[in-house]
């Protein structure tokens, strides 16, 4: 089968099952920008360039992944999209990283959109409800959504895949090179969003010291990662037993 | 009154015992279809139904009393799956519970699982998803970046262990009953077990910033290379700076990320332009 085809196939299904939700965490295994990676690079036979790109999408959109939630951004279709891209193309991975920022705000109105046409579910369930039809409530919430996601999430990713090499190669082909060094910079400056909305998700401010420290443990003292995972874990638990035992002192003292 | 209650329970035919399989067969319809049919009406609410509908179906054998179940389980709901595996487990206990004592109010059971659908998101959110798998994405991540397929076995994996931990909750809230999963909810072990994820987030992104994120400066006069002197001075502090420049802009500013992205790439690309960076 032809390469662009068999791809094309493949990422949009697992597309597909991400953003109808089949399966709370079957996701994981299909639309994470990994496993994508992993198999669009298997495909073109590409694996360490797939994983690259994956890696440089990842990291921009740490932090944007509450399941079912509103998301600013959706990292999937974006992934379902540059990645394939890259490979059909010979795009740098800044610049696959770059692509993937529009098709990422495009891709978050799609959910929103399959959130208001299922809407119209709710009548049709509840009338099988009055009938007592279990079986007709599985298949309302279940089957009617999985057709929906056909034309809004298979068929842009299928198409996009198939043709997007076209569109976009004249348009890179015109790209002057300092726009192209530009773009390759900000790829490695974007991570820093990313972790900055991790940061603010789940640290307050009076944690960022040990962001420091973990920063200088690489930077400056370059610790191998695992040292470091191993560094923070350890001042992790002194920082809990210190705060168990001064709690003790305070029952005790009273 | 006794009388009325024996007529009842000879006229209607018992509910039938729920097994393992029961909730083991539950807790994957509700994993299937949790985010299936969310709609902005009632969110996961016909999800919630038609994933419990067969156990309701066991329960209750008057059609009348199976309809109503059925209709209180499919108003609106919205939580975290994986911790609301907590909550189903519980739910399903109750409607048991309810469907051996036909005189139990039935608001009970709404109303519970209403009032636990929140703290259990906020939960399960903080946890599961902005702490754990963050962590496991940004781990994934650095290994990613240097080529490895690795990267997509960690979160596959990940995937899998989430839907056993789920499995796991729903069991534990069958069995537990609501009383201990409040007790679960409201203990310090959570919150210490928080904290310590916390410090390890924080110090492990740390160390990730300083990997993964590069900034370096082009910029030269004759004598001087500006950033072969902040290497001296203190290494990595070019990007240790621009960390906390686009921090205090999406914290502060509130600039969100799609805008934040556009801005540092318009930023990055004019400095290109004029050979700064």
């Amino acid at each position: 089968m032809d390469k662009t085809l068999l791809c094309a196939l493949v990422v949009a299904f697992f597309y597909w099952i991400k953003q109808v939700y089949l399966g709370y965490t079957a996701w994981e295994l299909t639309a994470e920008v990994f496993p994508m990676g992993l198999a669009v690079g298997l495909i073109y036979g590409d694996v360490p360039k797939a994983m690259i790109v994956a890696a440089g999408i990842s990291l921009m959109y740490l932090g944007i992944n509450a399941p079912g939630g509103q998301l600013p951004a959706d990292k999937y279709i974006a992934g379902a999209i540059a990645i394939p891209l890259a490979l059909q193309t010979d795009m740098k991975t800044g610049v696959a990283v770059a692509l993937a920022v529009p098709l990422a705000m495009i891709g978050a109105q799609l959910l929103n959109l399959k959130k208001v046409i299922t809407v119209a579910l709710v009548p049709v369930a509840e009338k099988q409800v009055e009938a007592g039809d279990s079986r007709g409530l599985t298949r309302t919430t279940l089957i009617y959504p999985m057709l929906l996601g056909i034309p809004l999430f298979y068929l842009p990713v299928f198409v996009s895949v198939m043709f997007g090499a076209k569109v976009v190669t004249p348009i890179m082909n015109a790209i002057p090179d300092w726009l192209m060094h530009g773009l390759v910079v900000s790829g490695g400056l974007l991570p820093a969003i990313g972790f900055s909305l991790t940061l603010m998700m789940i640290g307050k401010d009076k944690y960022l010291p040990y962001f420091i420290l973990g920063f200088i443990l690489i930077s400056v003292l370059k610790v191998p990662t695992i040292v470091a995972a191993v560094v923070a874990a350890c001042v992790a638990s002194v920082v809990l037993v210190m705060k168990q035992e001064i709690k003790k002192e305070n029952t005790a003292n009273e | 009154m006794s009388d009325e209650k024996e007529v009842q329970k000879i006229s209607a035919s018992e509910p039938e015992t729920l097994t393992k399989h029961d909730i083991n067969k539950t807790w994957f319809r509700w994993w299937l279809m949790a985010e299936v049919s969310n709609n902005f009406e009632r969110m996961q609410g016909l999800s919630w139904g038609a994933a419990i509908s067969p156990v309701l179906k066991k329960l209750y054998k008057d059609p009348k009393d199976f309809k109503a179940a059925l209709k209180r389980n499919i108003i609106f709901f919205n939580t975290e799956a994986i911790w609301g595996g907590l909550i189903l487990g519980s739910t399903v206990a109750l409607e048991e519970q309810k469907a051996k004592s036909p005189e139990m109010d039935a608001d009970l059971v709404t109303s519970y699982k209403t009032g636990l659908m929140g703290p259990v998101a906020g939960l399960g959110d903080t946890i599961d998803w902005s702490t754990i798998y963050t962590l496991i994405l940004a781990a994934a991540s650095a290994i990613a970046a240097k080529g490895s397929w690795l990267a997509a076995v960690m979160v596959m994996v990940a995937g899998v262990l989430m839907y056993m931990e789920g499995l796991f909750f729903t069991r534990i809230g069958y069995t537990q009953g609501r009383k201990s999963i409040m007790s679960i909810l409201k203990s310090g072990m959570i919150n210490q077990a928080l904290e310590f994820a916390n410090i390890l987030a924080l110090m492990m992104i740390g160390s990730m910033t300083a990997s993964l994120v590069t900034l370096k400066l082009t910029i030269k006069t004759q004598s001087v290379n500006v950033q072969k002197i902040l290497d001296n001075a203190f290494p990595g502090i070019l990007v240790l700076l621009a960390f906390f420049g686009i921090y205090w802009a999406m914290k502060k500013k509130k600039i969100s990320a799609p805008i934040m992205i556009v801005i540092v790439m318009a930023l990055c690309i004019v400095g290109a332009f004029f050979n700064i960076v």
